[in-house]
């Protein structure tokens, strides 16, 4: 801690009183450290907890860029659509079969096979693909049929629906849907993440032919991140974003967006860091600006927004050390902004649990979180299982996102329990807080967060208290199952209870009385999909900031549909949720799509998507009975006794 | 000058037309303005202003390189760009405030209409940079136009029944959310009749016949509505445009009461190299472009200012006459007026005759008249044929029309536009202002969403048009509808109709059925 040792670490960095000042041992100082100077390690800091968090930091560092440098059949793809920059990027190239098991067969490929890889197939790739896909200007729009030597990303893990990923745009073509009906659910976290295409900049034509672009800069114009091509190279890009804001900035002013044909520039300042993302995914300017403060929030949690001193010393600081490593993390977080609904909506959702089960979580949660812990969250993937915080401390669904997408995205935290520092930019911007994180298995892992920098072992002996409960309880089995099962079928809407009493008990664990109360409106459903031509709901609760998301079904089946849906979502919220005038009260919306109907009231919120033919008095019905679904199994989709300590 | 006075006015708006292929080496960068507002602003800003908007023309040009920027939102401006023709680019510059609500697609649609106009009467603009380099020449006709075009927008009372109207006192007032129901550069018709139209037919047969064998083209107007034309339909609009501003029963009336305040703003002149700089005194005639500091009088063009006020009247004889185009030097008659067509690309000669509400024009081709004497020998046929014509259609019409609020439907507040045809009608601006604040907000924003739909499939060039149906219940219970299918748009506020989307529904429903043939109907 060269650069930092004449100020106190605690001092600089937090205004918590409840630090533990005898710790120096305490694992900040390697943050500090490694925001001043790099990833320097604490010499005299004691040898077991150290070693223990020094591990875990490095491991995860390491995995970080492992992860970052291990390919995925579609960043090998991908890479392979460079060769032909004559073409446009958005245009999908169809891998063909062998070649894709060959990746499938590879558990955990390293860059040298990488390349390897890449070398020797681009060439095939090249041939059997194009004439396929070529000339087709918008991907899109245009529904593809299936190759059938498109599966193989999907064989390998038996999840993903055909073509359809790779036939979306740079940054999500390889994502596979946590509630798609024909596969494992959860399965978008076999995505691997991590900087994509390094060898471009700004003179590429493929570069400039992304999507959708994410940069992150310092107010000199030095480029911290970008989502595509190497930093570095992009410092003359790099500057040019910093002299158009600076640009309106001189003229009093401060420059939002900038709108070209499809195109949206949109700007983010944050004191010394500016965020900038060039898009042509058709996505409001709401939306967008959303997901830099996402983006920026991210950072955050890396960092602390301490970061800034570094811009007050010298303004012509290089972040990019500080964040080296951490490409896989955002690359994550920028894929979940085109399939989590939670980006934008601003809630989180649960795993479907049998009430008990959750219950049983949550007392050993609130048990555990009275002593030293601050907020407990058991998750899986990116739901939550249960959360307790301490006394009135609440936690934002924004934090909880980040967070768990920090600790999905790091290989590390899965190989061993990890004591991590990290920040929650809605909980405090200034300070870290120490992440205790331990996988039970490959999907469910254990956050505990505190204060405290030498928490290590006190918090390991009380994950091992909340392991045996939950073994005992058999909690984890049960999240297992509800993997498995999934979530809210459209189609249980269609049962007639009176034909088919044998339907009733669901895998949500009770039957439904709402069915009985409202079997009549049953007989009336026409209509392709589920009732009246219900494809697929949101519901998110006010109250309880979680929301709720049906499962996908028929026609929504593949990935491009799904993620044409996300954005229609996106859409119709920033529609609803405008700044000046809204929240509007209902909006119904028809085009060749879908029907969309939205009702937002001081409670809820539900977005339901229906048959472009729908007829509005039917889907009006059928939204009635969504919501009376929803109340009638709340106790299984929501965490409901999270509500009093939250807000 | 005082700065302070002029500062409100020129943080309101800026406009600036600049030309990308002029001024390209470094300090030349003036040479790249040709047209500036407000003109006194310091030259420092004004190049800033062009800087920032060239500046992002071509960085936007990186990712999209067939449509670059057309809009720069700032947390209190947006830039509003157009460009008009190939490197010459428009950009309009709005100050965000309370009432102040702009939709992008609407501010442009006023940048292409000043561009529209000009090119009718003065051809491209590139052509007058072509026929004087420094210059000087388009620099001049675009300030004339552009200032007469935006003292529109300076002069009348907003209360007043105009569609033309910018402006509130001397600041400009441009169209904002409380023009959420209207529809820039679209045609208003007048709805006639079997036999008013066959009457309506026949005088034009006459009129065509008085112009013998030349190939002639009419417009005929009844009050502020077309009535009929065999124009091609841009050349339609650019001329009823044009006739709204100034030839109309209205249009005149206006221009006789009016005209007489807020043009201090440029009669105050800091010259400085390149700028254009004008006294609008008597001696406004007088320019000069200080770069070459020689007056461009030398290059003997006539200046003509189509867009000035208070220059049309009524000739005893039922022409409209004007001497914005000049005077025959001898007998002190005014030279016929002309624009020029842009389907044909022909120039014609504008002969216009009024008799009470009724409105006709006649264009005639510069080449086929012998000047100012075949003018005289037309009229003279025109009044010996058709007078009689006129007259009577114009007692039919009149009698017919329903005046100013002949279009309104109760309950309804809305605006129709038939894309294909540059056809609109709305709600009278009577009714329009009844609306509360809230819904016409919220129908600005929802027409800005459904102007980027549109503007999305156009970008895609996809070939079947886009349907789509949009219904909000807004937070004040306004419904807010909006539908688009087959090129056809309806906008509508309903705010007293506290009901069900299905209530809503109905209505739009019934509205389709009843004026709009079912267009917008489901089935």
């Amino acid at each position: 801690m060269s650069s930092n040792s004449n100020s106190s670490p605690a001092s600089s960095f937090s205004d918590k009183d409840d630090r533990d000042p005898n710790s120096d041992s305490n694992p900040e100082p390697e943050t500090l450290a490694e925001l001043e100077t790099g990833p320097e390690l604490e010499p005299n800091a004691s040898p077991d907890l150290i070693d223990q968090s020094l591990d875990a930091l490095e491991n995860q560092l390491a995995s970080i860029s492992m992860s970052s440098r291990s390919p995925t059949a579609l960043d090998d793809e991908e890479e392979l659509q460079e060769e032909e920059t004559e073409q446009s990027l958005e245009e999908p190239i169809i891998r063909n079969g062998s070649l894709s098991e060959e990746i499938g067969a590879e558990g955990s490929i390293n860059e040298h096979v990488e390349s390897n890889w890449k070398a020797e197939s681009s060439g095939v790739i090249k041939e059997s693909v194009s004439s396929v896909w070529r000339n087709t200007s918008e991907v899109d729009e245009v529904e593809r049929p299936l190759s059938p030597g498109s599966s193989g990303y999907a064989g390998e893990r038996g999840s993903t629906s055909g073509g359809d990923e790779i036939n979306d745009d740079d940054e999500d073509n390889n994502e596979v849907r946590e509630v798609q009906n024909d596969s494992v659910p959860g399965s978008h976290d076999q995505w691997v993440s991590g900087k994509r295409h390094p060898d471009e900049d700004d003179a590429s034509v493929s570069w400039r032919k992304r999507k959708k672009h994410f940069f992150i800069l310092s107010h000199s114009g030095k480029p911290i991140y970008s989502r595509y091509g190497d930093e570095h190279k992009l410092a003359g890009f790099s500057a040019t974003l910093q002299a158009i804001i600076s640009f309106v900035e001189n003229g009093g002013d401060r420059v939002k967006l900038v709108r070209a044909g499809k195109h949206q520039v949109v700007f983010l300042v944050k004191g010394p860091i500016y965020l900038v993302c060039i898009s042509c995914t058709e996505e409001p300017y709401e939306s967008l600006k959303g997901q830099l403060e996402l983006l920026y929030g991210q950072m955050i949690l890396i960092l602390t927004k301490s970061v800034n001193r570094c811009f007050e010393r010298n303004p012509k600081f290089d972040m990019t050390s500080l964040l080296g490593g951490t490409d896989a993390v955002f690359s994550s977080l920028i894929h979940s902004l085109s399939w989590n609904p939670a980006t934008f909506l601003h809630a989180y959702s649960c795993l479907p649990l049998a009430y008990a089960t959750r219950q049983a979580a949550g007392a050993i949660l609130q048990d555990v979180a009275g002593s030293g812990v601050l907020f407990a969250l058991l998750m899986c993937k990116h739901k939550v299982i249960s959360l307790v915080g301490a006394q009135k401390a609440s936690l934002h669904p924004d934090d909880i996102l980040l967070l768990s997408n920090f600790i999905m995205s790091s290989e590390s935290f899965r190989t061993s329990e990890s004591f991590s520092p990290i920040c929650l930019p809605r909980y405090n911007p200034m300070a870290f807080l120490y992440a205790y994180v331990h996988y039970f298995d490959i999907d469910t892992y254990l956050i505990l967060l505190t204060t405290s920098s030498d928490a290590f072992y006190h918090l390991k002996d009380s994950r091992i208290r909340i392991e045996d409960v939950l073994l005992k309880s058999n909690v984890l089995g049960e999240v297992q199952r509800s993997l498995i099962d999934g979530g809210m079928h459209i189609e249980d809407l269609l049962i007639d209870p009176t034909s088919r009493p044998g339907a009733m008990s669901s895998h949500l664990g009770q039957p439904r009385p709402g069915i009985n109360s409202s079997g009549g409106v049953a007989n009336g459903f026409v209509g392709v999909g589920g009732p009246a031509g219900l494809w697929h709901f949101i519901y998110r609760s006010i109250y309880l900031d979680q929301y709720v998301s049906s499962e996908f079904s028929s026609p929504i089946n593949s990935l491009r549909q799904q993620k044409r849906l996300y954005r229609a979502y996106q859409r119709i919220y920033a529609s609803m949720h405008d700044k000046g005038i809204g929240p509007h009260k209902t909006q119904f919306r028809r085009d060749e799509n879908y029907v969309l109907l939205c009702w937002v009231t001081p409670d809820f919120e539900l977005y339901a998507t229906f048959d472009p033919l729908a007829d509005k008095a039917l889907a009006i019905k059928v939204c009635n009975r969504v919501c009376q679904w929803v109340k009638d199994v709340e106790n299984e989709i929501f965490l409901l006794g999270a509500s009093p300590f939250s807000w | 000058m005082g700065v302070a006075s002029e500062k409100d006015a020129s943080e309101a708006m800026k406009l600036c037309v600049f030309d990308l292929r002029r001024g390209q080496t470094e300090g030349q960068e003036l040479d790249k303005i040709l047209f500036f507002y407000p003109a006194d602003l310091p030259l420092s800003t004004q190049l800033s202003v062009i800087g920032l908007s060239e500046g992002l023309v071509t960085f936007t040009r990186i990712f999209s390189p067939e449509a670059p920027c057309e809009v720069i939102e700032a947390e209190r401006h947006s830039h509003v760009f157009y460009e008009a023709e190939p490197d010459i680019w428009m950009v309009m510059v709005v100050e965000k405030e309370s009432e102040a609500i702009w939709r992008v697609d609407a501010l442009r649609r006023v940048l292409k209409e000043v561009h529209t106009l000009f090119v009718m009467f003065h051809g491209s603009a590139r052509a007058l940079v072509d026929r004087d380099p420094s210059g000087g020449l388009v620099r001049t006709h675009l300030y004339y136009f552009i200032m007469d075009f935006l003292s529109a927008f300076e002069k009348r009372s907003p209360l007043e029944y105009c569609c033309w109207d910018f402006s509130i006192g001397t600041k400009l007032q441009l169209p904002n959310f409380r023009d959420s129901l209207k529809e820039r550069g679209t045609l208003q018709m007048l709805t006639v009749g079997r036999e008013a139209a066959i009457e309506v037919q026949s005088l034009v047969a006459v009129l065509e016949s008085c112009a013998g064998d030349t190939l002639c083209y009419s417009l005929t107007m009844f009050q502020d509505l077309l009535v009929s034309t065999n124009l091609s339909p841009i050349d339609t609009v650019n001329l009823f445009t044009y006739a709204v501003l100034r030839l109309t029963p209205l249009a005149l009336s206006h221009g006789a009461s009016s005209w007489s305040h807020s043009r201090k703003a440029d009669t105050a002149c800091n010259t400085s190299t390149g700028a254009l700089l004008l006294n609008s005194g008597p001696a406004a005639e007088q320019y000069y472009n200080s770069s070459d500091a020689s007056p461009l009088l030398r290059h003997n063009y006539p200046l003509v200012r189509p867009l000035q006020h208070s220059k049309w009247s009524k000739g005893k004889d039922g022409f409209l006459t004007t001497d914005i185009w000049g005077r025959d030097v001898n007998s002190l008659v005014p030279t016929c007026p002309t624009i020029w067509l842009r389907q044909t690309e022909e120039k014609m000669y504008i002969l216009a005759y009024q008799h009470r509400g009724l409105t006709v024009i006649l264009l005639i081709p510069v080449s086929s008249v012998s000047g100012e004497q075949g003018i005289a020998m037309l009229k003279q046929q025109i009044l010996e044929n058709a007078s009689l014509k006129m007259l009577k259609v114009e007692e039919r019409l009149s009698r017919g029309w329903g005046g100013e609020n002949a279009y309104h439907v109760s309950g309804y507040r809305y605006l129709l536009v038939d894309g294909d045809r540059y056809i609109s009608r709305a709600s009278p601006p009577g009714k329009v202002t009844t609306l509360t604040k809230d819904s016409l907000v919220a129908l600005s924003k929802l027409r800005e969403e459904v102007d980027s739909i549109k503007g999305r499939s156009v970008c895609d060039n996809s070939c079947h048009e886009k349907d789509l149906e949009i219904s909000i219940r807004a937070k004040n219970n306004a419904w807010l509808i909006a539908r688009l299918t087959r090129g056809k748009e309806l906008y509508m506020v309903l705010e007293k109709s506290n009901e069900t989307l299905l209530y809503a529904s109905e209505a739009v429903e019934k509205f389709s059925e009843r004026y709009c043939n079912g267009a917008f109907s489901l089935d």
